[in-house]
């Protein structure tokens, strides 16, 4: 049975060059990239030329001059966060981005403690620690695998949810490097083409190892 | 609001109050330097965002970078979603194609109220705008679960009037070269 997570976010980090000073919900606005009443009543909790951090009711933004963060924890608004990304980098076209994350983080309610243990377990067996520890505990496993094309890799950070219990929770990181910084045409076709294949990839993940024996 | 500064200032000693608001003190610090960070080309959300300076200078005025998170007061099911493209608008009522996510079932026609469709949205409800349309549960922190449909259209940047004004141009610079003789 497809379980459905507890908690479900989607994410874009990008790192390059970013001038955090344009990202007002003024600028958004603007440019009707969100709906008026949601920019006026955005949560600003900073803007500086090194800073900027705001929320809307669907979505938190954090730019440093190095990087640029959005996340939602609202599943409803996957896509739309997707569009809001294009739309922000169709308009900065001029944008140095090195590399980008399409990252999905999923927490799932375990039916008991019992089995919260048994999954705990099955990832990471405990016997081969207990030589020389007395109650060895798994606080987070990360897996990694590497891709040629296009460039960069997939990261999965597996481990018991703090926000659920008992729960576990599963951060897929699909990470993609640019080898042009101002190729923002690579950067937008990754977005358009990969999101909705990644948003998928991190849920089989998830799925392909909730749903097996432990 | 009081200004943020990263440069490094050694007049001003580490322990000086930044005199935030009480509001505001839920900010963390950024140092002057930032320390070499193994991980800073990780295009993951770290948990947080602290860095120290490991160069002996002491900071100035400092703000903590708290990772980007979003309030827990909703937690959002999704049991069903659509991607819809408008054909037609007649009489309030809308007629539309859409096509379920991750399936391979065909795309479906539907009508239905321009009353489901957000006020803030309406005025991007033309034939050919693609919509997104979910159904699930929103559970609030007090325990209260809401079944919801919500349907949000699509936005694209809108050009500005001199952005069209330097297309149009452009657009006629090649016309004449392709027409000229």
């Amino acid at each position: 049975m497809t379980q459905i997570p507890e908690i479900d976010q989607a994410s874009v980090v990008m790192l390059g060059s970013f001038n955090p000073a344009i990202f007002h919900p003024a600028w958004f606005k603007c440019y009707k990239l969100i709906r008026d009443e949601e920019a006026d009543s955005a949560e600003i909790r900073l803007t500086s030329p090194q800073f900027a951090d705001f929320s809307t009711k669907w979505f938190h933004l954090q730019v440093l001059t190095e990087r640029f963060y959005i996340l939602t924890n609202d599943s409803f608004h996957f896509e739309p966060l997707r569009d809001l990304v294009l739309s922000i980098f169709s308009l900065l076209e001029h944008t140095p981005v090195k590399a980008i994350g399409l990252n999905r983080t999923m927490h799932f309610k375990m039916s008991s403690i019992e089995k919260w243990h048994s999954f705990g377990h099955f990832i990471a067996p405990k016997e081969i620690w207990k030589d020389k520890m007395k109650n060895p505990g798994l606080l987070s496993l990360v897996m990694q695998d590497k891709r040629d094309d296009p460039p960069g890799s997939v990261n999965v950070r597996i481990g018991p949810s703090e926000q659920i219990q008992p729960g576990i929770f599963f951060e897929v990181n699909n990470h993609y490097d640019l080898k042009d910084n101002n190729d923002i045409k690579n950067l937008l076709k990754i977005i358009k083409d990969l999101w909705d294949g990644n948003i998928v990839f991190a849920r089989e993940m998830a799925e392909n190892l909730l749903e097996r024996e432990y | 609001m009081q200004k943020l500064q990263t440069q490094y200032d050694r007049s001003i000693p580490f322990n000086e109050t930044l005199g935030l608001e009480k509001e505001q003190k839920d900010l963390f610090v950024i140092t002057g330097e930032p320390t070499e960070d193994p991980h800073s080309n990780r295009t993951y959300l770290p948990d947080t965002l602290e860095s120290t300076g490991d160069n002996g200078k002491t900071p100035n005025k400092v703000v903590s970078l708290r990772s980007p998170s979003l309030s827990l007061q909703h937690k959002f099911k999704v049991l069903q979603k659509w991607e819809g493209t408008i054909i037609e608008i007649l009489n309030e009522e809308c007629r539309a194609y859409i096509r379920e996510f991750g399936s391979q079932n065909s795309i479906e026609e539907v009508t239905f109220s321009i009353e489901e469709i957000p006020e803030a949205d309406r005025y991007l409800v033309v034939p050919g705008a693609i919509f997104y349309w979910s159904i699930g549960y929103d559970d609030h922190i007090d325990g209260q679960r809401n079944r919801i449909s919500s349907i949000r259209l699509r936005r694209l940047p809108v050009w500005t009037e001199k952005e069209l004004k330097k297309a149009e141009e452009e657009a006629k610079t090649l016309f004449k070269l392709f027409n000229s003789e």
